[in-house]
Order: C-alpha cells, then sequence, then structure tokens
C-alpha cells in the first residue's frame, strides 16, 4: 500500500525516543536474518532489495533533526547491499549507510537485516526482510517459482500513530521504577558483542511445556530467570530482584496495520530466594504473567507511555535539552531490568519457498547495563533462542542450554566464536 | 559457519591517532621554535591553528553523505573565527570583522545562490543552512550597533547581497521553505 504523498513524517510516540537515547554503545537495533540453503549473490541482493523498496517506501527514509523532535524524510539515496564485517546489531552509521535507518548485509548463505528500532518494530521488520527473501528467490530461481501468485504477498500497512490512535488518557499504568539485579562480570574487549543462538527442536519443547501447562514464553523466561540465578546472581550475591522486560506486540490487542512502532511490554520481577529452584520459579512466571499480560494491564501501561510524549511541556522543549534530561533519567530507568526477552513467534514462508530456507534468526543489541539481550524466534520445527551478550562469561547461556538438554530437548549450538 | 570473523576493528582508528600524534608533534616542535627565536608575532600559533582547521575539515569532508550547503556553513564558520584569530594573533587592527568576515559571508551567500539555481530539487536539503549563513549576516549588524564594527561599508554590500538572495530564494522556494520550517518545527 503506498501511503499519501508526504516528503516527511512525523516518529511515533516509542519511536521518537531512540534517537535520543542511541549511540555508539546503545545503538537500539535490532536484527533478524535467514539462513538459505545457497550462498548469497551481491548483486542479485542488491536488485532484490531495490524491488522490495518500491513497495515498502515508508522504509525509504532518513532521520532529521527538527528543532522539537526528530522525524523522517524521503531518501532518494541508493540503499546499500555489502558483506558482513562487524558484530551484529551495531550502531547504523548514516554517513556510511546512506542515511539509511536499516541495513542489509550477507555472509556465506545468510542475509542480515539490522534496523534501527525507529523505524519500525519486530513484526514489520519480519515482513520486510521475508519480501527480500521472496524477491532475492524469486531472481535467482526463476523458473521455479515464476507461478508464484504474488498477490499473496501484497503487505498492507499504514503509518499511523497507533499508540496516539488508541491510548486512553483515563488509564494509568504502575510505573516500573525498582532497580533490577544488573548482571556483573567483565566485559568484552573492543566493543564485541557475542553471538550465542540455541536452534532447540519445537516438538520436543511443545511436549515439555503442554506437561507443565505453560506457553513457551513463560518457559523461557523462567529458565532464563534461573540462569541468571545460578549463573551470576549467586556469584555476586545479588540481593535485588531479577526482572525480566517482555516486549508484547500491540496489534493483538488494538485493530492496527501500522509499519511504525507499535509495542508495549511487561516486567516480571522475580525477588529471589535460596529455595528457588526451576519449578517454583516457572510457578511464579506463569503467574505474573496472567497478573500482567492482560489486556487492561497492557493498556494501561501503553497509555502511561503515551501521556508522557503528549505532555505539552515535554512536547514544547526544544530537543537539545530534551536529550539532555532523557538520557540522563535512561541513566536511571535501564537499571530497572535485568535482561530482556524478546519473542516474535513463528515466521510463516509461503510453501514453494521453503525449500531454500533452512532458517531464521532473531537477535537484539545488548548494552552496558544490559548485558545480555535474548530474542526467540521459530521457523518449521526450530525454535532459535538467541543470546547476545558483551560479558565474557558464558555461563548464563551454558547452564540455560544445558537444563534444557537435560530435559531430553534436543539443542544445536551455533555462536558468532567471540 | 554463520558469522565471520571480525579482526582489527580498532586499526582505522589507530591510524587516526597515529596522525593525530604526528601533528601534535609538529605543533610542540613549532612552538619551541618559536619560543626559542624569539619572534615578534606568535607565528607558531598560526601554524597550529591551521592544523586544527585542517583536521576539522578533513573529518568533516571524510564523512559519506555530508551536505554541500552545511559544509559551506561550518567553512564559513571557522574560516571567519581563524581570521579573527588571525588578526588577534598579529596585533589586531580589525580587518577580520570589517573586511574579511563580510567578504567570506558574500561568498557564502553567493555560493548558497549558485546551489539553489544549479539543484533546485534538493534545495529543501539547503534550506536551513542558508538560513543559519543569514543569521550570520545579521549577527554582523549586531556587532555594528555595539559600535564593535567602525569601518561598514563591506559589512552593508554582504548585508544587501545576503538581502537580495534571501528576497529571490523566497520568491522562488517560498513553499519549500514554509515545508522545510514545518517539518524543522514541528511539535
Amino acid at each position: 500500500m503506498r501511503v499519501k504523498n508526504k516528503s516527511w513524517r512525523k516518529l511515533d510516540n516509542s519511536a521518537q525516543i531512540f534517537p535520543i537515547i542511541s549511540n555508539k554503545k546503545f545503538s537500539t537495533v535490532f536484527r533478524i536474518s535467514t539462513v538459505l540453503n545457497e550462498k548469497i549473490s551481491e548483486d542479485i541482493l542488491r536488485k532484490a532489495l531495490k524491488i522490495v523498496l518500491d513497495n515498502f517506501e515508508c522504509f525509504k527514509v532518513k532521520l532529521k533533526k527538527g528543532f522539537f523532535w526528530y522525524y523522517l524524510e524521503n531518501n532518494n539515496e541508493e540503499p546499500i547491499v555489502e558483506k558482513e564485517n562487524n558484530y551484529p546489531c551495531k550502531y547504523i552509521n548514516k554517513y556510511t549507510n546512506n542515511g539509511y535507518l536499516f541495513k542489509v548485509t550477507y555472509f556465506e548463505n545468510k542475509i542480515n537485516l539490522d534496523v534501527f528500532h525507529s523505524l519500525t518494530d519486530g513484526n514489520y521488520a519480519v515482513r520486510f526482510l521475508k519480501e527480500i527473501v521472496y524477491t532475492y528467490l524469486e531472481i535467482s530461481h526463476p523458473n521455479d517459482l515464476k507461478d508464484n501468485i504474488r498477490i499473496q504477498r501484497k503487505v498492507e500497512y499504514t503509518v499511523e500513530d497507533s499508540y496516539i490512535e488508541n491510548y486512553n488518557k483515563k488509564l494509568n499504568g504502575k510505573p516500573n521504577t525498582k532497580r533490577a539485579f544488573i548482571l556483573k562480570g567483565r566485559n568484552l574487549p573492543f566493543d564485541a558483542i557475542s553471538v550465542i543462538h540455541g536452534i532447540i527442536d519445537l516438538k520436543k519443547l511443545k511436549e515439555v511445556v503442554k506437561e507443565k501447562n505453560v506457553t513457551i514464553t513463560q518457559y523461557f523466561t523462567a529458565l532464563l530467570i534461573y540462569s541468571i540465578y545460578e549463573a551470576n546472581y549467586k556469584k555476586y550475591n545479588g540481593k535485588k530482584p531479577i526482572k525480566i522486560c517482555i516486549p508484547v506486540d500491540l496489534r493483538k490487542y488494538f485493530n492496527s496495520k501500522t509499519i511504525s512502532n507499535f509495542f508495549s511490554y511487561i516486567t516480571v520481577e522475580k525477588k529471589m530466594d535460596k529455595n528457588d529452584n526451576f519449578d517454583n520459579i516457572l510457578k511464579f512466571v506463569k503467574e505474573d504473567f496472567k497478573r500482567k499480560l492482560t489486556e487492561e494491564e497492557i493498556k494501561k501501561t501503553m497509555s502511561s507511555n503515551v501521556k508522557l510524549g503528549t505532555n505539552i511541556l515535554i512536547k514544547m522543549m526544544p530537543l537539545f535539552i530534551k536529550k539532555f534530561t532523557v538520557k540522563i533519567s535512561y541513566v536511571e530507568i535501564r537499571k530497572y531490568t535485568t535482561a530482556t526477552l524478546s519473542n516474535i513467534g513463528k515466521i510463516g514462508i509461503i510453501s514453494e519457498y521453503k525449500k531454500y530456507i533452512d532458517n531464521f534468526l532473531f537477535l537484539i543489541a545488548p548494552e552496558v547495563v544490559e548485558k545480555i539481550k535474548c530474542s526467540v524466534c521459530s521457523y518449521e520445527n526450530n525454535v532459535v533462542f538467541t543470546f547476545t551478550s558483551i560479558l565474557e562469561d558464558k555461563n548464563i547461556q551454558n547452564t540455560f542450554f544445558e537444563y534444557l538438554k537435560k530435559q531430553d530437548i534436543s539443542v544445536k549450538i551455533e555462536s558468532n566464536g567471540v | 559457519m554463520l558469522y565471520p570473523k571480525i579482526i582489527n576493528i580498532k586499526k582505522s582508528n589507530e591510524i587516526i591517532g597515529i596522525l593525530i600524534f604526528i601533528c601534535l608533534l609538529i605543533s610542540g616542535v613549532l612552538i619551541a621554535i618559536d619560543f626559542l627565536t624569539d619572534a615578534k608575532i606568535m607565528w607558531s600559533l598560526i601554524s597550529s591553528i591551521s592544523i586544527v582547521y585542517l583536521w576539522v575539515t578533513v573529518i568533516y569532508s571524510v564523512r559519506r553523505g555530508t551536505n554541500i550547503a552545511s559544509s559551506i556553513m561550518i567553512q564559513t564558520l571557522i574560516i571567519s573565527i581563524f581570521m579573527i584569530l588571525l588578526d588577534k594573533i598579529i596585533g589586531y587592527k580589525g580587518w577580520s570583522v570589517e573586511m574579511a568576515i563580510p567578504i567570506i559571508l558574500s561568498i557564502a551567500n553567493i555560493m548558497m545562490f549558485a546551489i539553489l539555481l544549479i539543484s533546485r530539487r534538493n534545495y529543501t536539503n539547503y534550506i536551513i543552512y542558508h538560513v543559519i549563513i543569514f543569521g550570520f549576516n545579521l549577527f554582523m549588524v549586531i556587532l555594528f550597533l555595539f559600535n564593535m564594527i567602525n569601518n561598514i561599508k563591506v559589512s552593508v554590500i554582504s548585508l544587501v547581497i545576503s538581502i537580495i538572495i534571501a528576497i529571490i530564494t523566497v520568491i522562488i522556494c517560498g513553499k519549500d521553505i514554509k515545508e522545510e520550517l514545518l517539518k524543522r518545527f514541528h511539535m
């Protein structure tokens, strides 16, 4: 769908914050990758990207600085495609990326889409990458895929700020204002990021979570808390609660087809006890989800966040003052979360294309306070649980995957060797 | 293998570090010679400022995608500061603010007008810098009002040039200017 022909647009309510707080050490970039069953050709990938961008005109933008807010302006430069030569989810430098807020790279059989969060959230980033992959495969296998019904792939979207459209002025959420346990340990040198993917057998995992009567996200959240507790909290004699932030796609709760960000979050907060084991952590997480993952609670959290951005005093504040105050507030706010776990769920692919695709990967940038971030996606019979970390120590990751293996769940480990 | 091996990620930073060190060394040597030779003016300061100017220009220019109008604006600003410092170092006579800066501003305004004529379609990307350069001209008027400029002939010519160019620009691109200001000042 084409949007109204306007040369610029405002950032949505949550996107406004990312350019203010981001920098080289806090990139607010996430990555979706796809692993094909064939080597990637740079020329074909470039062609595919250009074709897809014509259908995703809203992604043909650059970030500009206004007096009060940043905004998005049409970008007529060529998008850049290059071989992967840096750690994933790194800060996207506008000067070396022709101003685009996403970056397409490739390595061997893998296509990466790194996205600055002001552009969109995981939901539409996945759709964008899927389109690139479909088009890539159509160019590289024209005879096999010529009969494909392209209408099935028409991506419908708007650019509305669904936060503003759907928030309720009267609702108030309980703010998350208590400090969390912050992971300890030595950081990796040279701004390196360690990536560990656990490729998990979905069928077996489903059996285990069914037996426990929980969802996959609840199970992973509990296991993450347990792993942090066993591998870091105990070692460093932690006192504060372990708090896991879980983003929630608001499109499930509201009728929205916006390509802009539209997510909120819940925070699972577990005060640790000496007698805690995995089963009682799981029981706690299940109950906490039940309390917090309700339509009413989600709307309350969203509305509270939106009201902050629509406050007239904040609106009237010049950008340089906003930047100063928000950066200072964020030094504190970032300490309210131990780690983030984001699950974008199942990535569905049109059946004719499946034989060319091996897997999908989802990664989020870690940073100096939230040193570990976790992300989950699933494709066919695989669930890929990814740890991105700036910590040298890999004990949390090892504890997590070892526990799964003990439950007879098959896990294949892949990493970037850092 | 899913990821490439990342090596020498800091190499380019190291090269820049070495170049900065060499420049600091040269500056140090020049300042030492200046002191030892007992010169009438502090010529080593001029060469040190020139080195700083060179770095600002290089760093700003090597960034891919730098807006041509922003380059003109930055160059106008740093050359003007350089001129004032030069005037000060060789015994302040006021030629920097009375002659040099108004001439630099006139050149900048004429260059902005040339860009408007050559690249009308992209002019929206340059408007804000043109407005800032025009603002520098107004700043010269303020200097005059506070009696900081004695000889105003060149400044007046420069101001007239900038006003004429501003009027022509508003006539040609009035709608674009309005749109650009809406964008930049949206709340």
